[in-house]
């Protein structure tokens, strides 16, 4: 582990934990101030769902991202969320504008300096919404705008597909080919194909790469 | 005090600007680390600064249906708890359910007349502690799972790379096959971005449009976006 590395370890830990506990201060803030504390009886169904929608995910991610991210990226993501269609996109363009290949001294670097301004972006803009949403709400819920709203996601995936599948075709044709087996014909939840599809990516370009399908250099 | 002047009053929301505030401090935080981190390596300011353009751009696009949840949720829960929400961790969707499940417990509808203080509390509870869960776990064990890759990284370089791109195009795939498979817009959309980017990165390696490889994924989404706006009328 590099020195960066220990040094994201270190500070993405002690600001995770400190974001959380600000972050879960808003509610006991306002039942303090309301007087009216929650009904754990009643509001633990919607708590245990989204453990259980958001668990499956988070352990995926964790196997996937890490060694195209880095540390310090991926603690800063979990802070502010939007992980896939903000924090990964700007990432992986950040490295393709650096030339720089997933999962080096470099990336990890420039994938900190990324999802940094992606977060503070994303928290100015809110902010202006919020400041400006009286005349904003007309313009954004315009039916001429509305399709594009809705594709923002296929949109940033199409474009990343056109960036990266092609670098090494053969894994990106056999990544294809299973998880549209997974979710096409075996019909598998996302989160589990994600975690799925890359072990057996994983598989199948470990026998190419030990067959000399794939360069060793 | 009645429900909205509660659920909008001003310390909930200057609450809510502190912790903000907080983030905004971390984020700068490491990006001075990151960017220190990049120039040690080589990486030029210049590098760096078109990184940070393409970064803003890039988060533009995305931010704005963030905003629209914002405003959807705004007249039911007042500003603050939304806009915290969707500020940090997480997904407007995700926040949504728990908002509507925990009111519903409560025996109230989510709407801005129904919704009483007693339902807002719950939603608030079940928002934080149910839609946080993602970063506790990061916070455990993403060291362990570092150090991992680490020890096959010191074994076989080369295999880690191929390891990387395997995880990354996955990741790529999976979510662009089960958003393509939700109509004929959407895949239309993808494939259309596919070939404008692939278009883009073939024209940007000649020398008088190499520029064209800073700007071709912004592009590419905003391309996207359009064939969107033009394609939905007419296959809808």
């Amino acid at each position: 582990m590099t020195d960066f590395e220990k040094t994201m370890h270190h500070d993405g830990r002690l600001y995770g934990w400190s974001m959380l506990i600000a972050i879960c201060a808003f509610p006991v803030f306002a039942s303090f101030s309301f007087g009216i504390w929650p009904d754990f009886g009643i509001i633990w169904p919607s708590v245990l769902t989204m453990w259980i929608l958001m668990a499956s995910y988070v352990l995926s991610e964790m196997i996937a991202f890490p060694p195209i991210l880095g540390p310090g990226s991926l603690y800063l993501t979990y802070i502010t969320g939007n992980l896939q269609n903000q924090k990964i996109p700007c990432a992986l363009s950040a490295m393709s504008i650096a030339g720089i290949e997933a999962g080096t001294e470099k990336a990890n670097a420039v994938s900190v300096v990324a999802v940094a301004v992606s977060s503070i972006t994303t928290t100015v803009i809110i902010a202006l919404g919020i400041l400006l949403m009286a005349p904003l709400t007309p313009v954004l819920n315009s039916p001429v705008l509305a399709p594009a709203f809705n594709n923002v996601v296929p949109a940033i995936f199409g474009a990343l597909a056109g960036m990266w599948l092609l670098k090494e075709l053969k894994v990106s044709a056999a990544s294809v080919i299973i998880c549209l087996i997974l979710l096409q014909v075996l019909h598998i939840d996302l989160q589990w194909v994600l975690l799925g599809g890359i072990a057996l990516t994983v598989i199948a370009a470990r026998i190419m790469y030990q067959t000399g399908f794939i360069s060793k250099n | 005090m009645d429900y909205a002047s509660s659920v909008n009053s001003f310390s909930l929301t200057a609450f809510v600007g502190i912790i903000l505030i907080l983030v905004t401090i971390v984020c700068i935080l490491f990006l001075k680390k990151g960017w220190r981190e990049a120039k040690r390596l080589g990486i030029t300011d210049q590098e760096l600064k078109k990184i940070v353009v393409n970064c803003i751009g890039i988060s533009l696009v995305p931010s704005i249906p963030i905003v629209l949840s914002v405003i959807v949720m705004v007249p039911v829960l007042g500003i603050g708890l939304p806009w915290l929400r969707t500020s940090v961790i997480g997904s407007a969707n995700n926040e949504l359910i728990s908002a509507t499940m925990a009111a519903e417990a409560t025996g109230v509808e989510f709407t801005a007349t129904t919704m009483t203080l007693e339902a807002w509390v719950n939603a608030a509870w079940s928002m934080t502690l149910g839609c946080s869960i993602a970063l506790p776990i990061v916070l455990v064990v993403l060291k362990p799972v570092c150090r991992t890759y680490d020890t096959f990284r010191k074994k076989d370089s080369r295999w880690i790379s191929i390891f990387s791109l395997c995880a990354l195009v996955t990741v790529i795939a999976a979510f662009s096959i089960s958003n393509a498979v939700k109509g004929v817009i959407p895949t239309t959309v993808i494939l259309s971005c596919f070939v404008f980017s692939y278009v883009c990165d073939i024209a940007a390696k000649k020398s008088e449009l190499k520029w064209l490889k800073d700007y071709c994924f912004p592009m590419t989404i905003l391309f996207g976006l359009i064939v969107s706006m033009i394609i939905t009328p007419v296959l809808q």
